[in-house]
Order: C-alpha cells, then structure tokens, then sequence
C-alpha cells in the first residue's frame, strides 16, 4: 500500500473507508491498475523514482460528498489533489503535484447548474467540459458562444483555474479574468461563496465580481486553498459576422512599430480578435489569406532559413527584398456586424498605413455560422467558439534523440508586447533549440493571445526513455535561467517544475512565496490542500518542494 | 426574458451513453441488450469520446495511424476489422502515443466493454464499414 507523507497505515486504512462510505466504493480507487490511470500520461519522469503518483483516487459526485471528503482528509491530515476533467496535459494530467497524495477526481460533478442567456453567463461544475458546453447549448438553441482552449476536453472550471486561454474575443480569452462567483470547499470542509454569492439568495452573484470587502477569487486559482465545486463565467452572444484582414509590411525591424500600433488599438478596444504572427519567408500562414495558399519558399531565402548556425535576420531581410516579400504577416481575427468588422478593418489600415510598404487586404466576411462541411474542413475551429481535439495533429514530433515522443510539456514564459522583445526572444530561444536539435521550424511567434503581454510557449518533447527525459528537464532548466535573466516569468508549467518556477519569483527574498506560505498555515494548517500545487507546501512538507527545486 | 435551464449533464450522459439501460457499475445486471442496442449505444460512446481524433482522415489519431501504418490498414478505426476488443481495452486504459490513458470516471467499465464491442470484428460491424464511402 502506497501511503501518503506524514500518514500511517491504519489511519490510510481508516481514511479509505470513510472515504468509501461516502461516495460508494465502485468510486474509490486504489489498485495498481485504477492508479496507473492516474499517472500524467505526459510526465517527463515517467516510470522515475521521483514521478509523483498517488496513493489513491476518490470521485464524489456533488458537492455535499465534497465536503464530507475534506472534512475527513482534514481530520487524517491527508494531502487530496483535486483534478477536474484531468486532461491538462502538457501540464500535469490527472498526476498529484506530492507523491501519495489522493486524487479526488471531480469528473463526475459535470453538471451546467444554471445558463442564463439574457445575462450571458454560465455555472458549471468541475467535471464539465468545453465539449459538455458546447453541445449543451447548440442543444438548447441558446444564443451563447463559449471561448474555448485547444483541445476541447479539457474542464471549463479547471481550465480557468489553471490560467487557461481561449482563441476567440479578448475579454473572455484569459479563463479566470472571465469567471464572476465562485463556491469552494476550505480545508476544514466549510463551503464558501465568494463575490455577490456571499449574500444569501443574492441575484448578482454572475453579474458583479467585486462583491463587497476585499477580492479573494484569485486565492483559489490553483486550487491551493480550496475544493472549487461551482463557478460562473460570463460567456458571450454569438457576433454575426466573421473574417480575418491582413496585414504585411516588408521589413525585419517593422515589426517593432506594428506591435506598437497594434498595441494601441488593442488598448482602444478597437482590435478584440486575436492576431497571429507569421513570416511570408517561410511560407507559413497569414500570407495564405493573399494568395489562396501558402506560398513556396523562394530558392533563395531557403538557405538561410535552414543556415545550420541559425537564420540570420539581416540576411533573411535581405533575401526577401530580392524575392519582393513582405518580412512581417499579421492576420486580424475579426467578429460582429459587418459595418463594425469594416470598420475597425479602417482603424487597423489608417494606424499600420504609417508603415511604409504596408499592405493590407480584407477578406470575405462571412456570415456565422458557418456551413458543417465547411467547418469541418478547417484545420481548427476554436476562433469560432467550437471545441475540437485538432490541436493534436498540429506538427507532431514524432521523435526524439531516437525515442518516439509520447507527449509534450510547455515552457510558457510571458515576454513583452513589444516587437523588441518579441525578435530577443525569438533568437534566444532558436539558439537553445538548435543547441538541443529540438524539431522546430525555423521561425517560432509570440502569442498574443493575452491582452498586454506576449506568450512565447514553446513545447518539448517527451518520451519513455528516462535519459532522454532527463535531458528535456535540463533543457526545461536552461530555458528558465535564460528567460529569468530577462525578466521573463512563467505564468503555468508542469508539475516537475512548479518548485523551479516558483523560486524564480524571488523579489525582496521571496516575499510573495512567504506571503502565500503564511496565508496556507491560516487557511489550511493542517496541510492538506492540493500540496505542492505550483510550489506552495504546507511547512511539515517543504522539504519535499526544495527537493524539486 | 431570461432563459434559465438546469441540466444534470451527468444523467443526461448516462442515458446518450448506453442508449438508457447501461448500468452503475456494481449494480446486477439485466439480461444482455440486443446486439443492434449495443452497437448503437457504443456508437455513441465513441463518438463522445474517441470520434474527433479517430473518425475523419484529418483527426489526429487519423493523422497517427497514418504515419504509423502507412496506409497499409485503414487510419479511421470505424473502417478497422483487425481491433480485438481486449486490445481496445488497453489502449484506452494505458494510452499509445500522444493518446494518453482515459479514468473510470470519464470511461467507465461498462461504456468501454461497449466501445470495445463497437469496434470488434462482427457482422453488423462489417455492414456499418461498407456504408462508409
């Protein structure tokens, strides 16, 4: 028997049986076989004495059983790690962030409690995925679009809770920023509603987030200090129209006006889709909105896109002068009546036609929703609220240093909106890659699917081959230290490094990690909640988390 | 005027599941249903959970049997006649590839038996792959 920290066997044994009486037995798991299932299937230690595992998997079915569960954890001192849907894959599964912890795998609980139209708001449980959303309403005929991630299996709630984004219009993108009302379970199994939700029979609970005194939804991001069972999302009416506009400008160093420009519209509200990056260079998307298909790479500039030292910028600007290229493609997602689409298509060309060389064209704007076969011929579907798992057939590394790849996890630094800081960043990054021959194309973009700050996720590869693993661990490492020495922070790694990643956020000796270490011994003193959750330990456990460091 | 609906996905995903009849686990079961039931209901259940990658040539499990077989058996597992169910069981329930491993509480015992029946070689299933252009 696999036993949590600090816990006996019989009080294991005790605790499993109350755990049973609770939510039946067919729904407590704790054999080999049953747990294997919850192992992340793409842990980079994997099969590794230190790949953390649990000692045991509970699955209640509302939140009354929630409760009765933590009360009894709480009284056992056993570390529980709620999961909702479990497939945060990349960044931890259905895997406890300690060894031996219990897993309580909130799956089940996948009711939609309420969906409000009018409102355009939506409560769900954890175990609800976009999926589940999604066909609920195309069911209900109710005229509401989600913002969903790739892929579409994951859990609305836990999504949100992890910092999960979507793809669609910015003030739902970012999960958590559009949540409004949580219920959470603390860990002395008392039920709290936060916000409006506070106020007995209120009837703003999904409309006003402020609520009264201080907001403390955030300290339930994670789920650190706290079991959450229910939480509301604003959600938004279906826009009318779609179509994407293009914009290219021909040189390397326009890009550092373009993000400046964009930058301003975005804080205008006037640009709300999200954008992508691409390179006409390298033939990648973008540039197809001009011609109908991507176009071949130039004889000439190839050479210097597969230069094996690396592709030099000035060169590459050069050679697609000579080719007649634009350097830059940005494409516009753009949503809502047409006259609003047409307009603010006007406000983009008035603010980047200061870019000498600019060029710009506006594609058919299509009335939504699209025809079926329509939809589902396009490679993802996510900018139109629509969940899929196509995100799994995006250029897969097949292998590695000789191992098939069974996975990925991201490394997710959060860099500048500045086209400065986006070219840094993509020249550090490409070195490490062509240090590590990483399998990347030759030119990686930031996201700018946050509102104010780049993404520039880079995934790597996993496999089952334990030295191979190790080597993307220490690569994981170095990219961290580069990053760190920039000021480039993560907002979401994977549990192997939640301990790294946390010490990075050092300032004035660690204060915000005391901050959070002092707030845990209040909330959760006996240590129980979701320890180890991005590096937050209770203080009888701490030596494990520097251990991971 | 406001339109409220309270849903019970969880009932509502027992039913679509297992065509009304699948079973809690632990609970006796009744006599077998029908093999055309069966069919339908892990129809369904495959839909729900294995169709986006595993039924059209661009889904990524498509994508995958692609460069794994190389066309030298059908990349769709709807089109498959070689799946023993066993095989489908463990696959499920360990993961292959970038397939990970699926839980009791997303697939349970009783959903996969009919996933796995679904995809076995039988005469009904040999009727639905010659539908399929």
């Amino acid at each position: 028997m696999k036993l949590p920290p600090n816990v006996s066997e019989a009080d294991f044994t005790a605790a499993l049986k109350e755990f049973a009486a609770v939510v039946g037995g067919q729904w407590l798991f704790t054999t080999d076989d049953d747990l294997y299932l919850y192992r992340d299937s793409y842990s980079p230690m994997w099969d590794e004495a230190d790949e953390r595992t649990a000692s045991a998997a509970v699955a209640p079915d509302n939140a009354d059983e929630v409760v009765a569960l933590v009360k009894i954890a709480n009284r056992y001192r056993i570390p529980i790690y709620p999961i909702s849907t479990g497939k945060n894959l990349g960044y931890g599964g259905a895997a406890p962030a300690c060894a031996g912890s219990v897993v309580l795998d909130l799956k089940r609980m996948n009711r939609i409690v309420e969906i409000d139209e009018r409102h355009g708001y939506v409560v769900v449980e954890p175990g609800v995925s976009y999926f589940d959303l999604y066909n609920h309403i195309q069911e209900k005929g109710l005229k509401l679009w989600i913002d969903c991630p790739s892929p579409g299996w994951g859990s609305v709630m836990g999504n949100a809770l992890d910092g999960g984004v979507g793809v669609t219009l910015a003030p739902y993108r970012n999960h958590f920023e559009a949540q409004c009302g949580i219920e959470v379970v603390l860990p002395d199994g008392r039920m709290m509603r936060t916000g409006m939700g506070a106020l007995p029979g209120a009837k703003t609970w999904q409309q006003f987030r402020p609520g009264f005194g201080p907001r403390i939804d955030g300290l339930f991001k994670q789920s650190n200090f706290g079991v959450v069972t229910k939480m509301g999302f604003w959600l938004m009416p279906p826009p009318e129209n779609f179509t994407t506009g293009v914009v290219t400008i021909p040189r390397f160093h326009d890009l550092i006006p373009l993000i400046d420009i964009i930058g301003r519209l975005e804080q205008s509200k006037i640009v709300q889709g999200l954008w992508m990056l691409s390179s006409p260079t390298t033939g990648t998307r973008g540039d197809a909105a001009h011609g109908g298909g991507a176009p071949k790479i130039d004889p000439a500039i190839l050479p210097v896109l597969t230069d094996p030292d690396g592709v030099n910028m000035d060169r590459l600007d050069a050679a697609a002068q000579a080719a007649g290229l634009p350097f830059w493609a940005c494409e516009f997602n753009l949503y809502g009546p047409k006259k609003l689409i047409e307009a603010q298509w006007e406000c983009i060309c008035d603010a980047v036609g200061v870019i000498k060389g600019a060029r710009f064209k506006l594609n058919e704007i299509r009335k939504l929703p699209l025809p079926a076969d329509e939809l589902k011929s396009l490679f993802d579907v996510g900018q139109f609220g629509i969940p899929s798992l196509r995100t799994f057939g995006l250029g897969p590394m097949v292998s590695y240093e000789g191992e098939d790849v069974v996975g990925h996890i991201f490394f997710s630094p959060v860099i500048p909106r500045t086209g400065e800081a986006a070219i840094e960043a993509m020249e550090v990054f490409a070195a490490i890659a062509r240090k590590h021959k990483l399998p990347y194309p030759p030119l990686q973009f930031p996201s700018s699917i946050f509102e104010r700050a780049f993404l520039f996720a880079v995934g790597l590869p996993v496999t089952r081959s334990a030295v191979v693993n190790a080597k993307i661990r220490d690569v994981f490492r170095e990219l961290v230290v580069i990053a760190t020495a920039r000021g480039w922070g993560e907002y979401r790694t994977a549990p192997a490094f939640y301990d790294l990643i946390m010490e990075t956020y050092s300032y004035n000796d660690h204060a915000l990690r005391d901050f959070l270490g002092t707030i845990k011994e209040a909330v959760d003193p006996n240590g129980i909640m979701s320890v180890g959750r991005y590096g937050i330990w209770p203080r009888h456990l701490r030596d494990a988390g520097k251990n991971g460091r | 005027m406001s339109r409220r609906t309270k849903h019970c996905l969880g009932a509502g995903v027992c039913l679509l599941a297992a065509g009304g009849w699948a079973l809690a686990q632990g609970a006796t079961p009744p006599s077998p249903p029908p093999a055309d039931m069966q069919a339908a209901a892990g129809g369904k259940i495959f839909g729900k959970w294995c169709g986006d990658c595993h039924s059209t040539p661009g889904g990524s499990g498509s994508q995958a049997l692609q460069r794994k077989y190389r066309g030298d058996i059908p990349d769709i597992l709807e089109q498959r006649t070689d799946l023993n169910p066993d095989y489908v069981r463990h696959v499920v329930r360990h993961g292959v590839s970038f397939m990970p491993s699926f839980r009791k509480t997303e697939i349970s015992d009783a959903d996969l038996s009919l996933v796995a029946t679904y995809l076995a070689p039988s005469p009904g299933r040999a009727d639905r792959v010659t539908k399929r252009p």
